[in-house]
């Protein structure tokens, strides 16, 4: 994977999905893990249903000095909870970018008057992507947070999981991938009070 | 003791303020400083300050003003185009030589994230003739909001700081350090002061005078007011400021020109210690200046250092005043400048990718009263036009529309510009063209902002109007702060009559035939007249919402609907789902069960299923 010393971060999706409060995890996780890092929220102006993403710029320096966003063609690794917020971040990534994404695409509300947004004149995301030269790890995050979770609420949970596993990854660490995944979920069971833990009986899912 | 932890722009705002003793907090809430209320909220009975929910800028400001005259420090938080509303009291804040420590934040925004536009209002700066501080990131802000609190007393003026949109929401660690406790209430008192408040004729020339001597007083103390960075001995001076000081400092550094470049940091921009940038200027052949906006720092540097300096300075000539400065803009700047000295950049790591990607900008939550409000509008307007025989697309009705969650996509109205814009530019229509099939819309934040004055002028002037209030019990773009109808302290009713509303429609939002049936009514009427349509914001449910939510399901009997899909295509609602087979379906996950989807449904199709409904 790339030597470098800084790993650039996209976690996408849409208002609703989760992604401010996983940023937040996140953040702690990196932090108490030994990194440097900063991140920032664009969530537009709408409450929910509009394109969200948090850019993270994470170091094994302690002082370093990076801009507030991710430079064109330096996106390291791409986590989308949606394939259209995913195909929205694409171009600013480069040959090794690590890409994980939930499969299911999510209806554009506002397009509902005029043409549907999965018109002919408009490919689907998925087709874009699988032209990508990318190797890109398709995921259902929704649907696995539902069979486990009982609540599709719970995505951003796995998302999650797959941070971990692509920034050690690209910081090549030999880490114990049990412990990390023990540890995340301590922050993120503490710091989101409303997360559901995997229930025991799936049957119950909603 | 120090305390570590992640925090945005925002905390930084709030922690420092609090650490700074602050007394006195007033604001209007604008993204992007719009959470830092809600942040000193947390703590207003253990910290024991005070806070001004102001209904507007202008009286925020005016509050700040009076408080630090009683020597309480004294925080002032806006968004950028607030300052206009401000910009009548704080043209006269510096000449009353306050007391206790003024501070003014304000969140501008570069490339309107967060905003109907990228006005700079950084020349407010010079007309205020106060000092501006603008800090290069998270923990930055921190450092100046509480070292302003100190410049503000030492100097007598009020501090502003600008904390653009990409600085109040990125996150980094923050450390607090220094405390000081906050001065008790009983040690503040009013000392009558007409030489510096009786501000006229030639007290006024001569407070102007006094300001001036202490501004620049300041700013020939001011003499590390900026950092450097790189090579001291280079020819080549890039200077900046703000949220453009990390962007350089990362392009240069990943281009490998720390040998080649000498970098000027400048943390306070107005008023300009020159002698900063003369000694900067001493050996280089070239300066380039980089910020964003207009080229605020490059006109204070071009008009301070006229003659001063011998080297060539350029800014705006190879950047744009438009948007926010990407890392492209000024990496593509220093390619074309060093192409001599960058090694052939390799391109074997990068994909060249084309996407075809709509916009995705969001829209009115599930169970937004808004929704259903804007649905009986169209109608109301559209079965007018039918009646008035108006058949072209041309003579639909116009809708004026206003700042807030009623202004989001699917952008309903026909305009969005600023606070009252609605009621605003309608009048102007309206009075002109009365025959026209117009209303005028705005939230009741908006109304009490500046709205009921303009109301009220639309009364004193006899124009025929008809303004609906979208009335949701929150200002709930920006964070859910109160509004005046959050609590029972107004009665709206009686304030409307009291202006000089006649007529006034009470309607629930999520009964669109009630707003389009009060739309119809009134515009039968001559005048003034007002609809308020009543719905709490989905994100703010009371008792009765939640009630609702648990209790209540809703379905679509398919054998009874005709797929007219008025409840899928035109109320739009994100909970209403289309199936693989084609029918519709309502998604219970996403349904708040507002029930504004019944309203609509010509067919009665949908069924609320309520098991407690009397």
């Amino acid at each position: 994977m790339k030597n470098s010393s800084n790993c650039n971060l996209i976690i996408s999706g849409i208002g609703g999905q989760g992604i401010n409060s996983l940023a937040r995890v996140l953040a702690n996780f990196f932090y108490q893990s030994g990194y440097s890092c900063q991140f920032t929220i664009h969530k537009g102006g709408a409450q929910s249903l509009g394109s969200v993403y948090a850019e993270f710029r994470i170091s094994n320096e302690k002082q370093a000095i990076l801009g507030p966003g991710i430079p064109e063609k330096q996106l390291d690794v791409l986590i989308a909870l949606e394939p259209w917020e995913a195909l929205r971040h694409i171009p600013l990534a480069h040959a090794d970018t690590i890409v994980y994404i939930e499969q299911e695409a999510m209806p554009f509300f506002t397009e509902r008057r005029s043409e549907p947004i999965t018109d002919k004149e408009l490919e689907s995301p998925l087709a874009q992507l699988q032209r990508v030269p990318l190797s890109i790890h398709w995921q259902s995050y929704r649907n696995t947070a539902l069979k486990n979770n009982g609540s599709i609420k719970m995505a951003n949970y796995y998302a999650g999981l797959d941070c971990l596993n692509a920034i050690d990854q690209f910081f090549i660490h030999t880490s114990d991938n049990n412990s990390q995944s023990v540890f995340f979920d301590k922050l993120f069971f503490q710091q989101i009070k409303k997360a559901r833990p995997v229930i025991e009986n799936n049957h119950d899912a909603d | 003791m120090t305390d570590t932890r992640f925090g945005d722009g925002n905390d930084a705002i709030a922690w420092a303020a609090q650490d700074a003793g602050v007394n006195y907090i007033a604001h209007y809430p604008g993204s992007p400083v719009n959470r830092v209320i809600n942040v000193l909220e947390e703590q207003e009975l253990e910290q024991k300050y005070i806070i001004n929910h102001a209904l507007n800028e202008h009286i925020a400001a005016l509050s700040v003003m009076g408080a630090s005259l009683c020597g309480a420090r004294s925080l002032l938080i806006m968004k950028h185009v607030g300052l206009n509303i401000a910009a009548d009291p704080l043209n006269y804040s510096a000449v009353t030589q306050i007391k206790g420590g003024m501070v003014i934040v304000i969140g501008t925004d570069p490339g309107a994230r967060t905003s109907t536009g990228e006005e700079d209002v950084h020349w407010y700066a010079p007309q205020f003739n106060l000092p501006l501080l603008e800090p290069t990131g998270v923990q930055g802000i921190y450092h100046f909001v509480q070292q302003a609190f100190d410049i503000s007393e030492q100097i007598r003026l009020p501090v502003l700081i600008f904390v653009p949109g990409r600085l109040a929401y990125q996150s980094s660690l923050v450390t607090r350090s220094q405390t000081r406790s906050n001065m008790p209430l009983q040690e503040f008192s009013f000392q009558k002061d007409p030489d510096n408040l009786i501000n006229v004729g030639k007290r006024a020339v001569n407070n102007h005078r006094e300001h001036i001597l202490r501004l620049q007083k300041f700013q020939e103390n001011s003499i590390d007011r900026f950092s450097t960075h790189f090579n001291t001995l280079a020819s080549f001076g890039v200077v900046t400021r703000g949220a453009s000081y990390s962007i350089c400092y990362e392009v240069i550094n990943s281009l490998g020109l720390n040998d080649n470049i000498h970098l000027l940091n400048i943390e306070l921009t107005y008023p300009l210690n020159i002698n900063s940038v003369i000694n900067f200027a001493q050996n280089k052949q070239k300066i380039i200046i980089i910020e964003d906006q207009d080229g605020f720092l490059e006109t204070m540097i071009k008009r301070e250092a006229f003659g001063l300096i011998n080297c060539a300075v350029h800014g705006k000539d190879h950047f744009p005043v438009w948007g926010e400065l990407s890392d492209t803009l000024i990496r593509d700047f220093f390619i074309r400048e060093f192409n001599q000295v960058i090694e052939a950049i390799s391109n074997e790591n990068s994909l060249d990718i084309k996407i075809n990607c709509p916009e995705r900008p969001g829209s009115f939550c599930e169970g937004c009263p808004h929704r259903s409000s804007f649905y009986g509008i169209d109608k109301a307007l559209n079965d007018i036009r039918q009646q008035q025989g108006k058949h072209s697309p041309a003579s639909i009705g116009i809708i004026g529309g206003d700042i807030g969650c009623s202004s989001l996509p699917p952008h309903r109205t026909d305009w969005l510009l600023c606070m009252n814009a609605g009621i605003g530019m309608s009048q102007g229509i309206a009075h002109l063209l009365p025959e026209q099939n117009l209303v005028s819309t705005g939230g009741e934040g908006s109304l009490f902002h500046g709205g009921l004055i303009a109301l009220q002028s639309a009364v004193e002037n006899t124009i025929n109007l008809t303004h609906i209030i979208f009335d949701n019990r929150s200002v709930a773009m920006t964070g859910h702060q109160d509004s005046p109808t959050s609590s029972d302290k107004v009665d709206l009713e009686k304030l409307l009559q009291a202006i000089g509303v006649d007529h006034i429609f009470i309607v629930g939002a999520f009964k669109s035939s009630h707003v389009t049936h009060a739309i119809k009514e009134a515009q039968k009427i001559q005048g003034v007249k007002v609809i308020w349509v009543q719905g709490d914001c989905a994100l703010q449910p009371n008792k009765e919402a939640l009630r609702r939510f648990k209790e209540r399901k809703l379905f679509i009997h398919n054998e009874l609907c005709d797929n007219c899909s008025l409840c899928f295509d035109t109320l739009q609602c994100p909970a209403i789902i289309k199936t693989v087979q084609d029918t519709l379906e309502i998604d219970l996950h996403r349904c708040r069960r507002c029930t504004a989807c019944l309203d609509v449904c010509p067919n009665n199709a949908i069924e609320v299923d309520d098991c407690h409904e009397e």
